[in-house]
């Protein structure tokens, strides 16, 4: 088993390359009634022009992660450790002035909700001119006119008046592009989606994801539950499970051939007319409380492979074929894992 | 398996369904009326699941909540077991809702925050497969419960009146994708159990062409395409149907070309002459507009709402 590594493993590419670079990032909230490791030893790397989809179930920390990258986990929340490269320049620690003038140029966030992320008080082109001028030193004439063509570009139709809109006269779908648009407005580096079309219609979403899809050269972080999605978007995919990376492999690894248990499972229960019949999969259980984790691997409660070893956390390791999987039934224990390489225990 | 024979009176019938809302009326504005359901028939089998998609605003759970009579029909009449449940009212019309209940989206929205779960189900608890031990839940109230349990808890307050059929409108829809395996496979368990007969209301079409014997389409207000699971999104024939089901994430790199719609959907409080869909079709010709198309049974047992189908 101990081939080369294939081409399309997600094997870390020259560093000059890499948008982002996570490592270790743990994120804890102190709350009264204790911590709560939100997000514990993630880490993944984003080259340049790649889409990353982050995947996992509620409380499985993949918000917490795009928050932690953009810097705005608020107290009791912190950064507690790890580090975040962003373009090799580390995020962590950075001073909040610092942190500002990279929000919005270089790093940007999309939220499921565009009403959350829009002032119902302004214009649509009030917002994006404003956008477009606090990180560039244009003059307002032609801020709008960046403004309407950065509408045309998501396709917005007749963009000339819907600059003169509000929020509230468009549809859903109509002002997840509005923020879309004011997110590529200073050409991000790196455009973080945090679940873009999850309040969508499925009719709506295709036109969303063919929109990001043309958004060529930007390197994505996709936040979301559906494996479709998934599938249609992405090259490479982190599963997450309480708040830690269960595996990471190629869009193909992953969604064909997951080898991690909670990955099998979550991709077994995903009803379709193909099942028809067959008795859905289902995951025994509920996500645990975030309080209450279990000390081993987050997942091995509800594992049906799980086995005494589980009550200690698996370390996440290398395999032949390039993907990086937590589970201790993949682990260096087993032969085929001579090949692995240990990343962090 | 359901028999067609014809005379034999399907558990529930609608004809020519319709919820308007009254728009605003009064000096200043005279606002045209919301057609949720404009003119639905159908047909409802004992024992089978018809699952019914759309966007949102199309009228699914409109369409859903009238069959309770949470909305007033506007026209038209529903049958439920051979008794007209329009005609009727008070104690009457209370008894005959005994058979039919209604699993929502959001459990929460219909459980009473302040009732202890044993007000709000009792025995149902048990039907809805929570194990003895786990009873003292009873003494619980609804925030105390996870959104999986909630939904369980949400099915077994339906399932306390022991109702033959079951209107469930999004019921996995907020649900982590493992927890809505197990919502489900619980609903095919009971409805095999009991013989209950379902109207699965939801958008994800995943899920429906899953859980489903028949599928309905709806769009502004009507059933635009009718047929049985499987020849639904093999060889969908009305032309909504056909951008719907290639919008789903991943149809694309299945070899199912995705057909992007123009424009918006129209409001219902001013639907097009005629084709609902024609505005945004790219099939559509002159008489589309004239002619509000009915469904025809184009193939058999499948029906479409389209002049050019065939």
């Amino acid at each position: 088993m101990n081939g080369s590594v294939p081409a399309a493993a997600p094997t870390p590419p020259a560093k000059k390359d890499l948008v982002l670079s996570v490592r270790g990032l743990q994120t804890s909230y102190f709350t009264s009634a204790g911590v709560v490791r939100a997000v514990d030893g993630v880490t993944f790397d984003l080259p340049q022009g790649q889409t990353l989809g982050l995947v996992g179930e509620s409380g499985s920390g993949k918000s917490v992660t795009s928050l932690s990258i953009m810097g705005l986990i608020d107290p009791p929340g912190r950064v507690t450790g790890g580090s975040i490269r962003f373009r090799g320049r580390e995020l962590v620690g950075l001073k909040p002035g610092q942190m500002r003038r990279l929000r919005g140029r270089e790093l940007c966030l999309v939220f499921q909700d565009p009403m959350s992320a829009l002032n119902p008080v302004y214009r649509i082109g009030t917002q994006l001119i404003e956008a477009i001028r606090v990180h560039s030193d244009i003059g307002y004439q032609e801020a709008a006119r960046r403004g309407v063509e950065l509408l045309r570009m998501v396709s917005m139709p007749d963009p000339e008046r819907r600059m003169m809109d509000y929020p509230h006269n468009l549809s859903g779908g109509l002002r997840q592009r509005v923020t879309i648009a004011i997110a590529m407005a200073n050409r991000p580096d790196l455009l973080i989606l945090d679940e873009p079309t999850t309040a969508l219609d499925v009719t709506v979403q295709a036109q969303i994801l063919d929109l990001v899809k043309k958004l060529t050269g930007t390197t994505v972080l996709l936040i979301t539950h559906d494996i479709g999605v998934v599938r249609e978007m992405c090259d490479q995919v982190v599963v997450m499970y309480g708040g830690r990376v269960m595996e990471h492999g190629t869009v193909a690894q992953i969604t064909r051939h997951p080898q991690h248990p909670y990955s099998q499972g979550l991709l077994a229960s995903i009803p379709s007319t193909r099942l028809r019949g067959r008795r859905l999969h289902a995951i025994r259980g509920s996500v645990p409380s975030p309080l209450a984790m279990p000390p081993g691997c987050p997942f091995s409660p509800r594992c049906d492979r799980a086995f005494a070893k589980c009550a200690e956390m698996p370390p996440i390791v290398r395999q032949p074929d390039g993907r990086r999987i937590a589970c201790w039934l993949a682990g260096p224990d087993l032969p085929c894992a001579d090949a692995g390489e240990r990343e962090n225990a | 398996m359901r028999d067609d024979k014809p005379g034999k009176e399907p558990l529930l019938r609608i004809e020519g369904l319709r919820v308007w809302f009254e728009g605003e009326r009064n000096l200043f504005a005279r606002t045209p009326p919301l057609r949720a359901v404009d003119g639905v028939d159908l047909k409802i089998e004992e024992g089978e699941t018809l699952g019914l998609v759309g966007e949102s605003g199309c009228g699914k759970s409109t369409l859903g909540r009238a069959l309770m009579r949470l909305e007033e029909p506007t026209q038209g009449e529903i049958w439920f077991a051979g008794k007209n449940l329009g005609a009727m009212s008070g104690a009457r019309l209370r008894e005959a809702r005994r058979d039919i209940q209604m699993i929502f989206q959001d459990p929460l929205s219909c459980l009473d925050p302040r009732m202890k779960v044993r007000r709000i189900i009792g025995e149902g608890l048990a039907i809805a497969g929570i194990p003895k031990a786990e009873r003292e839940h009873l003494d619980r109230y609804p925030h105390e419960f996870s959104g999986g349990q909630r939904q369980r808890i949400g099915i077994a307050r339906a399932l306390a009146t022991r109702p033959r059929f079951i209107v469930a409108d999004e019921p996995v829809s907020a649900l982590d994708v493992s927890i809505q395996s197990q919502i489900v496979n619980l609903m095919k368990d009971l409805q095999a159990e009991f013989g209950l007969t379902y109207l699965f209301i939801a958008h994800d079409l995943g899920v429906v062409g899953y859980i489903s014997d028949r599928v309905g389409v709806m769009y502004l207000g009507r059933i635009v395409e009718l047929a049985d699971a499987e020849e639904l999104y093999d060889n969908p024939l009305m032309p909504y149907t056909q951008v719907l089901l290639s919008a789903m994430p991943e149809e694309e790199a299945r070899g199912r070309k995705r057909i992007i719609p123009q424009g918006e959907v129209p409001s219902p409080r001013n639907p097009p002459s005629g084709c609902a869909f024609r505005t945004r079709c790219w099939r559509a010709r002159p008489l589309c507009a004239e002619q509000r198309p009915e469904l025809r049974e184009l193939r058999p047992r499948h029906w479409a709402a389209c002049h050019f189908a065939e």
